[in-house]
């Protein structure tokens, strides 16, 4: 394992009772997990409250911490476990066809620059389309959901989402397979207006 | 290649993931298929669209919101620790209960069969002439004692004058003898 690298050496160093180290790790990755939390829940509130309790897991693992993976590895599978939970918690809504979902205040004007996204300017981002692909995604089955998010979004590789999610990449190149082809009929009907 | 056959490769095909044979077979048949060209044009785009799908922007006060929530956290573990020998004497009380009807129960088994042992030996035939003698002398009363002293007394005195009389006639009979 690397110990130098810098995430797991806060760690270690918020285990050694420097709380500093934690506050530090939280900036680091804060966006991260919240931006994960976001894409799959769909909900501001409850991705940010999500976020946290992300965070507080990994603050009560403070004793049990052991640097086995990269650090980010363990970070999400944290999100990634507690996503699924949140998920199972939720009743499933039944929503109108003909009722309007509407954004979050500030999904559009407050957009964060992903810096592996290429980011769109902000005449071109189109509030419907970004309604169409939310819905998309969130139609997806939640496994097919997660490796979506962690391999579009998050830039993993295969070997990192296998990790993730506990699964061969075998496994994960199926999920994401079926993905595509679930996305590409969902969004099909857009591409024809 | 049929356009079946493409239609399931077609995701490997756009992510680089088929061997050369297979990417030229792929690629010679979507040059005359338009059925595929369109698929293919479809998954691509599909895909490229997620990028408009941004996260907004996390709040400023993230972290020391989620700082608050900890130490909130932390200061109600300390609380319930804090707290932690009173709610064991709560669930201690029915045990407690318990255990008082339990000695109740006993102490009054305990008496009752006392009871039964102190009859068992007032029936007996022994104990039976201990007990009458034990009663006279506890309910005898300085009365009767002084009643019965009077008339041993006056036993006495009967049999002295009878002594008496009996003296009087030897005497009388002395003297007329003499």
């Amino acid at each position: 394992m690397d110990y130098f690298d810098e995430d797991i050496r806060l760690m270690l160093r918020f285990q050694d009772g420097e709380e500093s180290c934690f506050e530090q790790l939280v900036e680091r990755h804060k966006d991260r997990v919240f931006n994960l939390a976001y894409r799959f829940l769909g909900n501001y509130a409850e991705a940010e409250d999500l976020a946290q309790e992300i965070f507080m897991k990994i603050y009560r693992a403070k004793k049990t911490y052991r640097p086995k993976a990269k650090f980010t590895t363990w970070l999400y599978a944290i999100c990634k476990n507690t996503c699924l939970k949140e998920l199972r918690k939720k009743k499933p809504e039944i929503v109108s066809l003909h009722e309007r979902i509407e954004l979050q205040e500030d999904t559009v004007t407050h957009q964060i620059a992903d810096s592996h996204i290429p980011s769109p300017s902000v005449s071109t981002l189109n509030n419907e389309q970004t309604l169409v692909v939310k819905e998309a995604i969130d139609s997806l089955p939640a496994n097919q959901k997660m490796a979506v998010i962690l391999y579009r979004y998050d830039r993993l590789s295969y070997e990192e989402i296998a990790k993730v999610i506990g699964c061969s990449v075998k496994a994960v190149k199926s999920l994401l397979h079926r993905a595509k082809i679930n996305l590409k009929e969902k969004l099909a009907d857009y591409f024809k207006i | 290649m049929d356009c079946h056959r493409v239609k399931k490769i077609l995701v490997p095909f756009l992510e680089g993931e088929l061997s050369e044979k297979l990417k030229a077979n792929v690629q010679a048949h979507l040059k005359v298929c338009v059925h595929c060209q369109k698929e293919r044009e479809l998954l691509s785009k599909s895909w490229q669209m997620l990028d408009s799908y941004v996260a907004p922007k996390l709040k400023d006060d993230f972290t020391p919101s989620l700082m608050r929530r900890i130490h909130s956290e932390q200061a109600k573990i300390i609380k319930v620790t804090y707290r932690l020998p009173q709610f064991s004497l709560q669930r201690l009380a029915p045990v407690l209960t318990l255990m008082l009807i339990m000695v109740l129960t006993f102490s009054l088994f305990w008496k009752e069969q006392i009871g039964k042992e102190k009859l068992a030996k007032v029936t007996s035939p022994v104990s039976r002439e201990a007990v009458t003698i034990t009663e006279a002398v506890t309910t005898i009363t300085d009365e009767e004692i002084i009643r019965d002293l009077d008339i041993y007394e006056n036993i006495e005195v009967l049999e002295n004058m009878e002594l008496a009389s009996e003296f009087d006639i030897v005497e009388g009979w002395e003297e007329t003898t003499s």
